[in-house]
């Protein structure tokens, strides 16, 4: 094939694209607009080529655009990302963006090529998924709490039984509402966080408080593992107790879980900067490379033959995620394979 | 002597093993499916109230602040019960704890307890 027909070739694929593909220059100038962005966005190319790609953002996007320009001129790659843009009729819509760079025949970054593919129904519907997740839970919740009441009653009473078949029945009952009761209420925060409605009760803490009580837990759960606590001085931190403790919980047995020949788990606390970290690191299977900055996200679960004996819909993380970062802190890993993971969550002393 | 708790509840297979786990406890108690008879004004005040918060007609959080607002129970300890999270809702009728659903017997028997005793 010539040049030329090659060149023919890549823009008529680009042309009859249904996604939106734009170059715009180092100034976020308008270079090219095919007949997809034509489409979403509502301007003829010949309306908009030379004008700023600023025409079709919110207001409030614009400085995120530009330090994601700065990244690529600086060969950092932009991870695909979700925003809101403007058609000409001021409609908003929602979209996937991939950002890459255009280069000169020298190879320097000369202007920056934006695919965008609209993701309005797809929004709209994880929505709608999300609010019948919220109700058929809460639904569930009633139900619940009477099976729940009523094996509490039950178990009193088969206490002092002759007959030890029933009351181990009875207590195997309570167990499974306990697994049904906290199924329903992963469910019910994971929508709450993807809707924005993760409501924190903010008071002073005391995390190694927590985290004490919360190891002779985990101590009950395993005895291959010994669960070491090395707490630092730490002052009182604002959080929500129940969150932060069930995130931390959830780090703890994953550390369990995922260590399956036993060995140590060690739980470090100490004051940082502006702060807490907590560490919690084991020495099993470790994550991969490839799925590391996959675990935060929703229903992920690792692939390995352990993993698939683990119960759970993958859930986990993604919260322990939200909760942290509705704190103003964070989580992050450090993992080889074979080798262990640590996680390192952090918490700011003022989350204003 | 007796304390007397006055349950609020609509849902007949909620408030049945309620009302064992605290009689099992050494409590007297009545309940009512609605907040009709508290709203009238007929009834014997008790020593502390348990209210839903998702009642036919009038919402538990109304019959709360009924309540407070009565010079005559404003000193009763009234504790709202919800399926959803309603810590904050609660304060704001003046109510002087919440539990959220699903919770066990030993949380209800402890939370009650903890109020009677102040």
């Amino acid at each position: 094939m010539t040049d030329k027909h090659t060149q023919y070739l890549l823009a008529s694929i680009v042309e009859s694209s249904q996604d939106s593909i734009v170059t715009i220059d180092l100034n976020r100038v308008v270079t090219s607009w095919n007949r997809g962005a034509e489409n979403l966005y509502g301007y003829k190319a010949e309306d908009i080529i030379g004008r700023p790609l600023e025409t079709v953002m919110l207001p409030a996007d614009i400085k995120d655009l530009i330090n994601k320009v700065n990244n690529i001129i600086q060969e950092i790659t932009v991870p695909i990302y979700e925003t809101t843009r403007l058609h000409k009729n001021g409609r908003e819509a929602d979209l996937e963006i991939m950002l890459s760079p255009v280069r000169d025949a020298t190879g320097a970054v000369i202007g920056i090529s934006t695919i965008a593919r609209d993701i309005t129904v797809r929004k709209m519907q994880e929505h709608q998924k999300d609010e019948f997740i919220a109700v058929a839970s809460h639904e569930l919740k009633t139900p619940v709490t009477s099976i729940k009441a009523y094996t509490g009653i039950l178990l009193e009473q088969v206490e002092n039984y002759a007959d030890e078949t029933i009351a181990s029945m009875v207590k195997k009952l309570d167990n499974q509402v306990d697994r049904l009761i906290q199924l329903i209420s992963t469910l019910l925060d994971a929508t709450r966080l993807a809707a924005g409605e993760m409501l924190l009760d903010i008071e002073p803490v005391d995390l190694n408080a927590i985290i004490t009580e919360l190891v002779e837990d985990a101590k009950l759960l395993s005895d291959r593992h010994s669960i070491i606590f090395n707490a630092g001085h730490l002052k009182r931190v604002p959080a929500d107790k129940r969150l932060i403790g069930q995130v931390i919980n959830n780090i703890i047995s994953n550390a369990i879980k995922y260590s399956p020949d036993g060995g140590e788990v060690i739980i470090t606390t100490l004051e940082t900067n502006s702060g807490i970290q907590v560490s919690v690191q084991d020495f099993g299977i470790g994550i991969p490379e490839a799925e590391k900055s996959k675990i935060f996200g929703r229903y992920f679960r690792v692939r390995s033959q352990l993993a698939e004996k683990q119960q759970g819909i993958g859930l986990g993380l993604y919260i322990t995620a939200g909760i942290m970062r509705q704190h103003g802190g964070d989580i992050f890993v450090e993992s080889t394979e074979e080798l262990g993971s640590t996680f390192y969550l952090t918490l700011p002393y003022s989350n204003t | 002597m007796i304390k007397t708790i006055i349950i609020i509840e609509d849902d007949p297979a909620i408030v049945e093993p309620m009302t064992i786990a605290l009689k099992n406890s050494g409590y007297f108690v009545i309940t009512y499916f609605s907040g009709e008879r508290i709203l009238n004004n007929d009834f014997v005040p008790p020593d502390i109230f348990i209210i839903d918060k998702q009642l036919p007609m009038v919402d538990g959080l109304d019959i709360c602040r009924h309540l407070k607002q009565n010079e005559k129970t404003m000193h009763i300890p009234v504790i709202m019960v919800s399926a959803t999270p309603i810590k904050t809702l609660a304060k704001h009728a003046m109510a002087d704890d919440a539990l959220e659903k699903p919770f066990t017997i030993k949380q209800l028997r402890d939370i009650v307890a903890m109020h009677l005793i102040k």
